[in-house]
C-alpha cells in the first residue's frame, strides 16, 4: 500500500481519498478507521468493578484526582482512569475537559448551569444536578474561555482575534 | 510594603465611610440632629484601623497565599475585639437598648448586602449560562463533523465509458 500525503491551502477540510483495485479487508478497514476517526480519539480505557472498559470522554461529566487516584464520573458509573490528572487536561482540553480546582476537571458540554458564588468561586450545576465549585484561582481561566467577564476578558479575546 | 501603602488609604476611607453611614442612621434612629467632632474622629481611627487590617489580611502584598476562610477569621476576631473595645472605652451607649440598636443595624446591612450580592449573582449566574450553552452548541456542531464519505465511484469504468 502506497501512502500519498497532498498539502493543499486552497481546500476548506482534509479530504481522505482512498484508491484501490479491489476492494478488499485492508480497504474496508482503512476506511472503517477514517469513519470512525472521531469517535476513536474519545474513548478512554477505565477500570470499574474488577472489568476494564472503554468509556466514551463524552459520557464523563468530571474527573478528579483522590489519594493519587484518577476517577471519572459518568452520570451512572465511577470510573478509575489509568492515567493522570494533568495528562487528561493536555490530552483533551480541546475536547471541553477544562480544570476547575487543583483535583477536579470537569467536561464543559455536561455543564447544565454556572452560577457566581463568595470568595470569587463559580458555582457548577452538573447534567445529574451534582454540584462543584470552580475555584478563584481557575474562574478567570474559564470565563476566558466562555468568552465572559470584565474589559480584560474581552480585550483578551480581542486581541486573539 | 510599597504597594501596601498605596493601598491602603483607599481601604480607609471605606471603612470610615461605612461607620459613618452606620452612625448616621444609628443618631437618625435614635433622633439625634447632630454629630460631635468627637465621634467623627473616633470613626475616623476606627476606619484607619480596620482599613489597614483589611488590607494586611485579605491583600496579596504582605501574606501572598492563604485560604479566604483564614483570611475572614483573621480579620474578624481582631476587628471583633478592636470595636467591642472601642464601645467600650468611648461610651458609644448610654444603654444595653443602644447597643441592640446598632446590633441591629447592623444585621440589617447585613442582610441587604447579602441580598444585593445575590440578586447580582443570579443575574450573573444567568448570563455566565446563556455564554455555556452557547459554547456548547458551537463544540457540539464541530464534534458532529465526523468524516462523511462524499464520493465512491469506480475510475476504470469512467476510462472504459471515455474510450469508447
Amino acid at each position: 500500500m502506497l501512502l500519498e500525503l497532498k498539502r493543499n491551502k486552497d481546500i476548506k477540510e482534509t479530504c481522505v481519498t482512498v484508491e484501490y483495485r479491489e476492494r478488499d479487508k485492508q480497504v474496508n478497514s482503512l476506511v472503517d478507521y477514517v469513519s470512525h476517526l472521531n469517535k476513536m480519539d474519545k474513548l478512554v480505557m477505565a477500570n470499574a468493578e474488577n472489568s476494564l472498559y472503554q468509556v466514551n470522554l463524552q459520557d464523563i461529566l468530571y474527573m478528579e484526582s483522590v489519594d493519587r487516584r484518577t476517577f471519572g464520573y459518568t452520570a451512572e458509573k465511577t470510573y478509575e482512569l489509568n492515567c493522570k490528572l494533568y495528562e487528561i487536561e493536555e490530552l483533551y482540553q480541546s475536547l471541553g475537559f477544562i480544570r476547575i480546582s487543583k483535583s477536579c476537571i470537569v467536561n464543559l458540554q455536561k455543564i447544565h448551569a454556572l452560577k457566581p458564588d463568595y470568595g470569587g468561586k463559580i458555582l457548577v450545576t452538573m447534567e445529574n444536578k451534582e454540584k462543584l465549585y470552580i475555584s478563584r484561582q481557575y474562574a478567570p481561566v474559564i470565563k476566558e474561555k466562555l468568552g465572559i467577564g470584565g474589559k480584560k476578558n474581552e480585550r483578551i479575546s480581542k486581541k486573539s482575534t | 510594603m510599597k504597594e501596601f501603602l498605596k493601598k491602603v488609604p483607599d481601604k480607609i476611607s471605606l471603612y470610615t465611610t461605612i461607620y459613618m453611614v452606620a452612625f448616621t442612621v444609628f443618631n437618625l434612629l435614635n433622633g439625634t440632629d447632630s454629630i460631635p467632632t468627637v465621634k467623627l474622629l473616633q470613626g475616623l481611627f476606627i476606619g484607619a484601623c480596620i482599613g489597614s487590617w483589611s488590607e494586611f489580611s485579605f491583600g496579596k502584598c504582605i501574606i501572598s497565599e492563604m485560604s479566604l476562610r483564614k483570611r475572614t477569621w483573621l480579620f474578624v476576631i481582631p476587628i471583633s475585639l478592636l470595636l467591642f473595645a472601642t464601645a467600650v472605652i468611648f461610651q458609644w451607649a448610654a444603654s444595653p437598648n443602644d447597643y441592640l440598636k446598632v446590633f441591629c443595624i447592623l444585621l440589617l446591612y447585613w442582610l441587604f448586602c447579602i441580598l444585593v450580592l445575590e440578586i447580582s449573582h443570579l443575574a450573573k449566574g444567568r448570563h455566565y449560562t446563556i455564554k455555556l450553552k452557547a459554547y456548547q452548541s458551537e463544540s457540539s456542531h464541530e464534534a458532529s463533523d465526523a468524516p462523511q464519505l462524499v464520493t465512491a465511484y469506480d475510475v476504470t469504468d469512467n476510462k472504459n465509458g471515455a474510450d469508447k
